[in-house]
Protein backbone atom coordinates (compact mmCIF):
# COMPACT_ATOMS: atom_id res chain seq x y z
CA UNK A 1 0.00 0.00 0.00
CA UNK A 2 2.85 2.33 1.02
CA UNK A 3 4.76 1.45 -2.20
CA UNK A 4 1.73 2.36 -4.32
CA UNK A 5 1.33 5.76 -2.65
CA UNK A 6 5.08 6.48 -3.11
CA UNK A 7 4.78 5.68 -6.80
CA UNK A 8 1.73 7.89 -7.13
CA UNK A 9 3.57 10.68 -5.34
CA UNK A 10 6.51 10.36 -7.76
CA UNK A 11 4.18 10.58 -10.72
CA UNK A 12 2.52 13.65 -9.31
CA UNK A 13 5.94 15.25 -8.88
CA UNK A 14 6.97 14.44 -12.49
CA UNK A 15 3.71 15.77 -13.92
CA UNK A 16 3.92 18.96 -11.82
CA UNK A 17 7.47 19.58 -12.98
CA UNK A 18 6.63 19.00 -16.62
CA UNK A 19 3.75 21.48 -16.32
CA UNK A 20 5.64 24.05 -14.30
CA UNK A 21 8.94 24.08 -16.21
CA UNK A 22 7.60 25.34 -19.57
CA UNK A 23 5.66 27.97 -17.68
CA UNK A 24 8.77 29.30 -16.01
CA UNK A 25 10.81 29.15 -19.25
CA UNK A 26 7.99 30.99 -21.12
CA UNK A 27 7.97 33.61 -18.39
CA UNK A 28 11.73 34.02 -18.53
CA UNK A 29 11.65 34.34 -22.35
CA UNK A 30 9.00 37.06 -22.06
CA UNK A 31 11.08 38.79 -19.45
CA UNK A 32 14.15 38.54 -21.66
CA UNK A 33 12.26 40.01 -24.64
CA UNK A 34 10.97 42.84 -22.47
CA UNK A 35 14.47 43.49 -21.21
CA UNK A 36 15.79 43.48 -24.80
CA UNK A 37 13.07 45.90 -25.91
CA UNK A 38 13.88 48.15 -22.97
CA UNK A 39 17.59 48.13 -23.85
CA UNK A 40 16.81 48.89 -27.51
CA UNK A 41 14.45 51.73 -26.55
CA UNK A 42 17.09 53.16 -24.23
CA UNK A 43 19.72 52.87 -26.97
CA UNK A 44 17.39 54.55 -29.49
CA UNK A 45 16.75 57.35 -26.99
CA UNK A 46 20.50 57.79 -26.45
CA UNK A 47 21.11 57.83 -30.23
CA UNK A 48 18.33 60.36 -30.74
CA UNK A 49 19.75 62.54 -27.96
CA UNK A 50 23.27 62.33 -29.44
CA UNK A 51 22.11 63.10 -32.99
CA UNK A 52 20.05 66.00 -31.68
CA UNK A 53 23.02 67.39 -29.77
CA UNK A 54 25.16 66.97 -32.88
CA UNK A 55 22.60 68.80 -35.05
CA UNK A 56 22.31 71.67 -32.57
CA UNK A 57 26.12 71.87 -32.36
CA UNK A 58 26.34 72.03 -36.18
CA UNK A 59 23.74 74.80 -36.23
CA UNK A 60 25.68 76.68 -33.55
CA UNK A 61 28.85 76.27 -35.60
CA UNK A 62 27.14 77.79 -38.64
CA UNK A 63 26.33 80.84 -36.53
CA UNK A 64 29.65 80.97 -34.66
CA UNK A 65 31.17 83.71 -36.79
CA UNK A 66 29.86 86.52 -39.02
CA UNK A 67 29.34 85.53 -42.65
CA UNK A 68 32.09 86.86 -44.92
CA UNK A 69 30.25 87.51 -48.17
CA UNK A 70 27.25 86.42 -50.23
CA UNK A 71 29.06 83.34 -51.52
CA UNK A 72 29.76 82.30 -47.95
CA UNK A 73 26.15 83.08 -47.07
CA UNK A 74 24.89 80.87 -49.93
CA UNK A 75 27.10 77.96 -48.90
CA UNK A 76 26.17 78.15 -45.24
CA UNK A 77 22.50 78.72 -45.95
CA UNK A 78 22.34 75.69 -48.26
CA UNK A 79 23.86 73.57 -45.46
CA UNK A 80 21.27 74.98 -43.07
CA UNK A 81 18.49 74.12 -45.54
CA UNK A 82 19.69 70.51 -45.60
CA UNK A 83 19.43 70.36 -41.81
CA UNK A 84 16.02 72.00 -41.92
CA UNK A 85 14.65 69.53 -44.49
CA UNK A 86 15.30 66.60 -42.12
CA UNK A 87 12.04 65.16 -40.79
CA UNK A 88 13.66 63.36 -37.87
CA UNK A 89 13.49 66.17 -35.35
CA UNK A 90 10.21 67.73 -36.49
CA UNK A 91 8.24 68.78 -33.44
CA UNK A 92 11.22 68.73 -31.08
CA UNK A 93 11.10 72.05 -29.24
CA UNK A 94 14.88 72.33 -28.71
CA UNK A 95 15.68 71.69 -32.37
CA UNK A 96 12.93 73.99 -33.55
CA UNK A 97 14.23 76.76 -31.30
CA UNK A 98 17.75 76.27 -32.72
CA UNK A 99 16.35 76.32 -36.29
CA UNK A 100 14.44 79.54 -35.58
CA UNK A 101 17.60 81.10 -34.12
CA UNK A 102 19.57 80.05 -37.22
CA UNK A 103 16.87 81.45 -39.50
CA UNK A 104 17.05 84.82 -37.70
CA UNK A 105 20.83 84.71 -37.95
CA UNK A 106 20.78 84.15 -41.73
CA UNK A 107 18.15 86.82 -42.21
CA UNK A 108 20.13 89.43 -40.24
CA UNK A 109 23.43 88.45 -41.88
CA UNK A 110 21.86 88.78 -45.33
CA UNK A 111 20.57 92.23 -44.41
CA UNK A 112 24.00 93.24 -43.15
CA UNK A 113 25.78 91.98 -46.27
CA UNK A 114 23.29 93.73 -48.54
CA UNK A 115 23.72 96.98 -46.62
CA UNK A 116 27.49 96.65 -46.75
CA UNK A 117 27.43 96.01 -50.49
CA UNK A 118 25.27 99.09 -51.10
CA UNK A 119 27.34 101.42 -48.86
CA UNK A 120 30.07 103.77 -50.10
CA UNK A 121 30.85 105.26 -53.47
CA UNK A 122 31.40 102.81 -56.30
CA UNK A 123 35.08 102.45 -57.18
CA UNK A 124 37.06 100.56 -59.82
CA UNK A 125 37.10 97.41 -57.74
CA UNK A 126 33.44 97.39 -56.78
CA UNK A 127 31.13 95.16 -58.77
CA UNK A 128 28.35 97.37 -60.19
CA UNK A 129 26.09 94.32 -60.43
CA UNK A 130 26.62 93.13 -56.85
CA UNK A 131 23.05 93.83 -55.77
CA UNK A 132 21.59 92.24 -58.87
CA UNK A 133 23.68 89.13 -58.23
CA UNK A 134 22.44 88.94 -54.65
CA UNK A 135 18.86 89.27 -55.82
CA UNK A 136 19.29 86.60 -58.51
CA UNK A 137 21.03 84.18 -56.11
CA UNK A 138 18.16 84.71 -53.70
CA UNK A 139 15.55 83.99 -56.40
CA UNK A 140 17.42 80.85 -57.49
CA UNK A 141 17.12 79.62 -53.90
CA UNK A 142 13.43 80.56 -53.76
CA UNK A 143 12.71 78.70 -57.01
CA UNK A 144 14.48 75.62 -55.67
CA UNK A 145 12.43 75.74 -52.48
CA UNK A 146 9.08 76.48 -54.14
CA UNK A 147 6.29 74.31 -52.81
CA UNK A 148 4.56 73.79 -56.17
CA UNK A 149 5.11 74.06 -59.92
CA UNK A 150 2.80 77.09 -60.00
CA UNK A 151 4.77 78.93 -57.34
CA UNK A 152 8.11 78.11 -59.03
CA UNK A 153 6.77 79.14 -62.47
CA UNK A 154 5.53 82.48 -61.12
CA UNK A 155 9.01 83.21 -59.76
CA UNK A 156 10.64 82.08 -63.01
CA UNK A 157 8.37 84.31 -65.10
CA UNK A 158 9.08 87.24 -62.84
CA UNK A 159 12.87 86.70 -63.01
CA UNK A 160 12.72 86.20 -66.78
CA UNK A 161 11.84 89.88 -67.14
CA UNK A 162 15.42 90.69 -66.02
CA UNK A 163 16.89 88.77 -68.98
CA UNK A 164 17.17 90.08 -72.53
CA UNK A 165 15.41 86.92 -73.75
CA UNK A 166 14.63 83.39 -72.67
CA UNK A 167 17.59 82.31 -74.84
CA UNK A 168 20.11 84.51 -73.00
CA UNK A 169 23.28 82.40 -72.84
CA UNK A 170 24.39 81.07 -69.47
CA UNK A 171 27.88 79.70 -68.89
CA UNK A 172 28.61 77.37 -65.99
CA UNK A 173 32.19 77.12 -64.76
CA UNK A 174 32.96 73.56 -63.61
CA UNK A 175 36.66 74.12 -62.88
CA UNK A 176 39.14 76.97 -62.71
CA UNK A 177 42.91 76.72 -62.78
CA UNK A 178 44.44 80.16 -62.66
CA UNK A 179 42.74 82.08 -65.43
CA UNK A 180 41.82 78.94 -67.35
CA UNK A 181 38.14 78.09 -66.93
CA UNK A 182 36.43 74.85 -67.92
CA UNK A 183 32.75 75.12 -68.78
CA UNK A 184 29.76 72.80 -68.85
CA UNK A 185 27.69 72.87 -72.06
CA UNK A 186 26.21 76.40 -72.25
CA UNK A 187 22.53 76.64 -71.45
CA UNK A 188 19.89 79.36 -71.69
CA UNK A 189 18.16 81.49 -69.05
CA UNK A 190 14.86 79.64 -69.33
CA UNK A 191 16.43 76.20 -69.25
CA UNK A 192 18.59 77.15 -66.28
CA UNK A 193 15.62 78.31 -64.21
CA UNK A 194 13.60 75.23 -65.15
CA UNK A 195 16.61 73.10 -64.18
CA UNK A 196 16.73 74.64 -60.69
CA UNK A 197 12.98 74.09 -60.40
CA UNK A 198 13.29 70.40 -61.40
CA UNK A 199 16.33 69.78 -59.24
CA UNK A 200 14.70 71.45 -56.21
CA UNK A 201 18.16 72.66 -55.35
CA UNK A 202 20.31 75.60 -56.38
CA UNK A 203 23.86 74.40 -57.06
CA UNK A 204 25.05 77.77 -58.46
CA UNK A 205 26.33 81.19 -57.49
CA UNK A 206 26.21 84.04 -60.00
CA UNK A 207 29.76 85.17 -60.74
CA UNK A 208 29.46 87.47 -63.76
CA UNK A 209 26.64 89.40 -65.36
CA UNK A 210 26.70 91.36 -68.57
CA UNK A 211 23.89 93.86 -69.08
CA UNK A 212 22.73 95.39 -72.36
CA UNK A 213 21.79 99.02 -72.91
CA UNK A 214 18.30 98.40 -71.52
CA UNK A 215 19.81 96.97 -68.34
CA UNK A 216 18.68 93.48 -69.26
CA UNK A 217 20.99 90.53 -68.70
CA UNK A 218 22.55 89.54 -72.00
CA UNK A 219 24.86 86.86 -70.61
CA UNK A 220 25.64 85.36 -67.25
CA UNK A 221 28.33 83.15 -65.77
CA UNK A 222 27.78 80.83 -62.83
CA UNK A 223 30.08 78.99 -60.47
CA UNK A 224 29.31 75.68 -58.80
CA UNK A 225 28.79 75.91 -55.04
CA UNK A 226 31.48 74.03 -53.17
CA UNK B 1 70.66 51.16 -93.92
CA UNK B 2 68.03 48.75 -92.70
CA UNK B 3 69.46 49.00 -89.18
CA UNK B 4 69.22 52.81 -89.25
CA UNK B 5 65.61 52.59 -90.40
CA UNK B 6 64.86 50.16 -87.59
CA UNK B 7 66.09 52.71 -85.02
CA UNK B 8 64.67 55.86 -86.63
CA UNK B 9 61.15 54.57 -87.33
CA UNK B 10 60.24 53.68 -83.72
CA UNK B 11 61.84 56.93 -82.50
CA UNK B 12 59.80 58.97 -84.98
CA UNK B 13 56.65 57.13 -83.89
CA UNK B 14 57.40 57.76 -80.20
CA UNK B 15 58.05 61.43 -80.84
CA UNK B 16 54.75 61.97 -82.67
CA UNK B 17 52.65 59.84 -80.32
CA UNK B 18 54.06 61.76 -77.33
CA UNK B 19 53.04 65.03 -78.98
CA UNK B 20 49.47 63.75 -79.44
CA UNK B 21 49.22 62.64 -75.81
CA UNK B 22 50.63 65.93 -74.54
CA UNK B 23 48.02 67.81 -76.58
CA UNK B 24 45.13 65.93 -74.99
CA UNK B 25 46.46 65.69 -71.47
CA UNK B 26 44.42 67.34 -68.74
CA UNK B 27 45.28 67.94 -65.10
CA UNK B 28 44.03 65.69 -62.30
CA UNK B 29 41.93 68.56 -60.96
CA UNK B 30 40.24 69.04 -64.34
CA UNK B 31 39.72 65.31 -64.79
CA UNK B 32 38.01 65.19 -61.39
CA UNK B 33 35.79 68.14 -62.36
CA UNK B 34 34.77 66.32 -65.57
CA UNK B 35 34.13 63.08 -63.65
CA UNK B 36 31.85 64.98 -61.26
CA UNK B 37 30.11 66.72 -64.15
CA UNK B 38 29.28 63.35 -65.76
CA UNK B 39 28.00 61.94 -62.45
CA UNK B 40 25.84 65.04 -62.07
CA UNK B 41 24.31 64.46 -65.53
CA UNK B 42 23.35 60.94 -64.44
CA UNK B 43 21.82 62.35 -61.24
CA UNK B 44 19.91 64.87 -63.40
CA UNK B 45 18.57 61.99 -65.48
CA UNK B 46 17.54 60.18 -62.32
CA UNK B 47 15.60 63.27 -61.20
CA UNK B 48 13.97 63.64 -64.64
CA UNK B 49 12.92 59.97 -64.68
CA UNK B 50 11.36 60.38 -61.27
CA UNK B 51 9.43 63.50 -62.42
CA UNK B 52 8.27 61.91 -65.70
CA UNK B 53 7.13 58.73 -63.93
CA UNK B 54 5.35 60.58 -61.14
CA UNK B 55 1.60 60.58 -61.83
CA UNK B 56 1.10 63.90 -60.06
CA UNK B 57 3.43 65.73 -62.48
CA UNK B 58 1.34 68.10 -64.66
CA UNK B 59 1.26 66.95 -68.32
CA UNK B 60 2.93 70.11 -69.66
CA UNK B 61 5.76 69.86 -67.12
CA UNK B 62 6.20 66.16 -67.91
CA UNK B 63 6.56 66.90 -71.63
CA UNK B 64 9.03 69.69 -70.97
CA UNK B 65 11.10 67.42 -68.75
CA UNK B 66 11.09 64.75 -71.49
CA UNK B 67 12.72 67.30 -73.83
CA UNK B 68 15.36 68.10 -71.19
CA UNK B 69 16.00 64.41 -70.53
CA UNK B 70 16.39 63.62 -74.25
CA UNK B 71 18.99 66.39 -74.53
CA UNK B 72 21.21 64.49 -72.09
CA UNK B 73 21.69 61.66 -74.58
CA UNK B 74 23.83 61.13 -77.66
CA UNK B 75 21.74 60.68 -80.78
CA UNK B 76 20.57 57.13 -81.45
CA UNK B 77 20.96 55.99 -77.82
CA UNK B 78 18.68 53.32 -76.42
CA UNK B 79 17.36 52.45 -72.97
CA UNK B 80 16.71 48.87 -71.84
CA UNK B 81 13.52 47.83 -70.07
CA UNK B 82 13.18 44.63 -68.07
CA UNK B 83 10.50 42.94 -66.00
CA UNK B 84 10.45 40.17 -63.43
CA UNK B 85 7.83 38.44 -65.57
CA UNK B 86 9.74 38.52 -68.88
CA UNK B 87 13.14 37.11 -69.70
CA UNK B 88 13.77 39.32 -72.70
CA UNK B 89 15.04 42.88 -72.29
CA UNK B 90 13.41 45.38 -74.63
CA UNK B 91 15.36 48.36 -75.92
CA UNK B 92 13.68 51.65 -76.85
CA UNK B 93 14.87 54.87 -78.43
CA UNK B 94 15.32 57.43 -75.66
CA UNK B 95 12.24 59.61 -76.39
CA UNK B 96 10.01 56.56 -76.85
CA UNK B 97 11.22 55.23 -73.49
CA UNK B 98 10.26 58.46 -71.71
CA UNK B 99 6.86 58.61 -73.45
CA UNK B 100 6.15 55.04 -72.36
CA UNK B 101 7.31 55.86 -68.84
CA UNK B 102 4.90 58.80 -68.67
CA UNK B 103 2.02 56.64 -69.94
CA UNK B 104 2.63 53.67 -67.60
CA UNK B 105 -0.61 52.03 -66.56
CA UNK B 106 -0.25 52.54 -62.83
CA UNK B 107 -2.03 54.84 -60.45
CA UNK B 108 1.16 55.64 -58.56
CA UNK B 109 4.75 55.27 -59.69
CA UNK B 110 7.86 55.77 -57.61
CA UNK B 111 11.30 55.48 -59.20
CA UNK B 112 14.50 55.94 -57.29
CA UNK B 113 18.11 55.63 -58.41
CA UNK B 114 20.86 54.91 -55.93
CA UNK B 115 24.49 53.72 -55.70
CA UNK B 116 25.44 55.83 -58.73
CA UNK B 117 29.13 55.23 -59.41
CA UNK B 118 31.76 54.67 -62.07
CA UNK B 119 32.51 51.04 -62.92
CA UNK B 120 34.81 52.08 -65.71
CA UNK B 121 36.64 55.41 -65.42
CA UNK B 122 36.55 57.98 -68.20
CA UNK B 123 39.41 57.07 -70.54
CA UNK B 124 40.70 59.06 -73.48
CA UNK B 125 39.93 57.32 -76.79
CA UNK B 126 41.90 57.68 -80.04
CA UNK B 127 39.08 59.86 -81.45
CA UNK B 128 39.68 62.45 -78.67
CA UNK B 129 36.56 61.57 -76.68
CA UNK B 130 36.57 60.30 -73.13
CA UNK B 131 34.44 57.21 -72.61
CA UNK B 132 33.42 55.60 -69.32
CA UNK B 133 30.62 53.58 -67.74
CA UNK B 134 28.51 54.51 -64.72
CA UNK B 135 26.38 51.94 -62.98
CA UNK B 136 23.16 52.65 -61.09
CA UNK B 137 20.48 50.72 -59.22
CA UNK B 138 16.89 51.59 -59.98
CA UNK B 139 14.07 50.83 -57.53
CA UNK B 140 10.70 50.82 -59.28
CA UNK B 141 7.36 50.67 -57.50
CA UNK B 142 4.05 50.84 -59.34
CA UNK B 143 0.59 50.56 -57.77
CA UNK B 144 -2.53 49.97 -59.89
CA UNK B 145 -5.98 51.41 -59.16
CA UNK B 146 -6.92 48.03 -57.66
CA UNK B 147 -4.02 48.29 -55.25
CA UNK B 148 -1.86 45.71 -57.03
CA UNK B 149 1.80 46.40 -56.53
CA UNK B 150 4.73 45.72 -58.83
CA UNK B 151 8.25 46.22 -57.49
CA UNK B 152 11.67 45.48 -58.87
CA UNK B 153 15.27 46.60 -58.59
CA UNK B 154 17.35 46.84 -61.74
CA UNK B 155 21.06 47.27 -62.12
CA UNK B 156 21.85 49.36 -65.18
CA UNK B 157 25.06 50.43 -66.92
CA UNK B 158 25.19 53.82 -68.63
CA UNK B 159 27.88 54.63 -71.19
CA UNK B 160 29.25 58.16 -70.84
CA UNK B 161 30.85 60.19 -73.63
CA UNK B 162 32.74 63.40 -72.88
CA UNK B 163 34.10 65.62 -75.60
CA UNK B 164 35.69 69.06 -75.66
CA UNK B 165 33.79 71.34 -78.06
CA UNK B 166 33.79 74.99 -79.05
CA UNK B 167 30.79 77.25 -79.44
CA UNK B 168 30.52 80.93 -80.35
CA UNK B 169 28.71 83.07 -77.79
CA UNK B 170 28.33 86.77 -78.50
CA UNK B 171 31.16 86.61 -80.99
CA UNK B 172 33.52 84.87 -78.59
CA UNK B 173 34.74 81.27 -78.88
CA UNK B 174 33.92 79.34 -75.73
CA UNK B 175 35.35 75.88 -75.13
CA UNK B 176 33.20 73.54 -73.08
CA UNK B 177 33.01 69.90 -72.01
CA UNK B 178 30.03 68.20 -73.59
CA UNK B 179 28.85 65.21 -71.54
CA UNK B 180 26.44 62.91 -73.33
CA UNK B 181 24.87 59.71 -72.09
CA UNK B 182 24.84 56.69 -74.38
CA UNK B 183 22.94 53.40 -74.17
CA UNK B 184 21.52 52.30 -70.84
CA UNK B 185 21.93 48.52 -70.62
CA UNK B 186 20.04 46.35 -68.13
CA UNK B 187 22.46 44.09 -66.26
CA UNK B 188 20.25 42.44 -63.67
CA UNK B 189 16.63 42.54 -62.48
CA UNK B 190 15.74 41.46 -58.98
CA UNK B 191 12.49 41.45 -56.94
Amino acid sequence: MKRTSNKAFSWILIISFSLFLPLTSCKSRKKKAEEQARIEAEQAAINFKNEKAQLIAQLEKLMSSPIKDMEDWDNKFSRFQKFRSSEKFKGDSEVEAAMAKAEDFFESEKKRLMEESSQGEPNDYEDPNAQLKVAINQTFGDIANASSYEEANDMINSLMSRFASSDTPILIVIDQEGGDKAYDKPTTARKLLDYIKDKKENPYIVSEILLNRSDKIQSMELLLKK
Amino acid sequence: MNKIALVILPLTFLLFSNQTIAQDEISTQRKEAIDSLALEKVRDLSRYISIIGNKSTPFSEGNRVIDRAVELFAEGSEIGVSSLYKKAIQYFAVRRYFERLMALNYDQVKIQWYDIQYISDLELQPDGRYVGVITIFQRFEGVTKDGLKYKDTTKKDITIYVEKKTIQIMGKDVEFWDVLLGDIRVKETLP
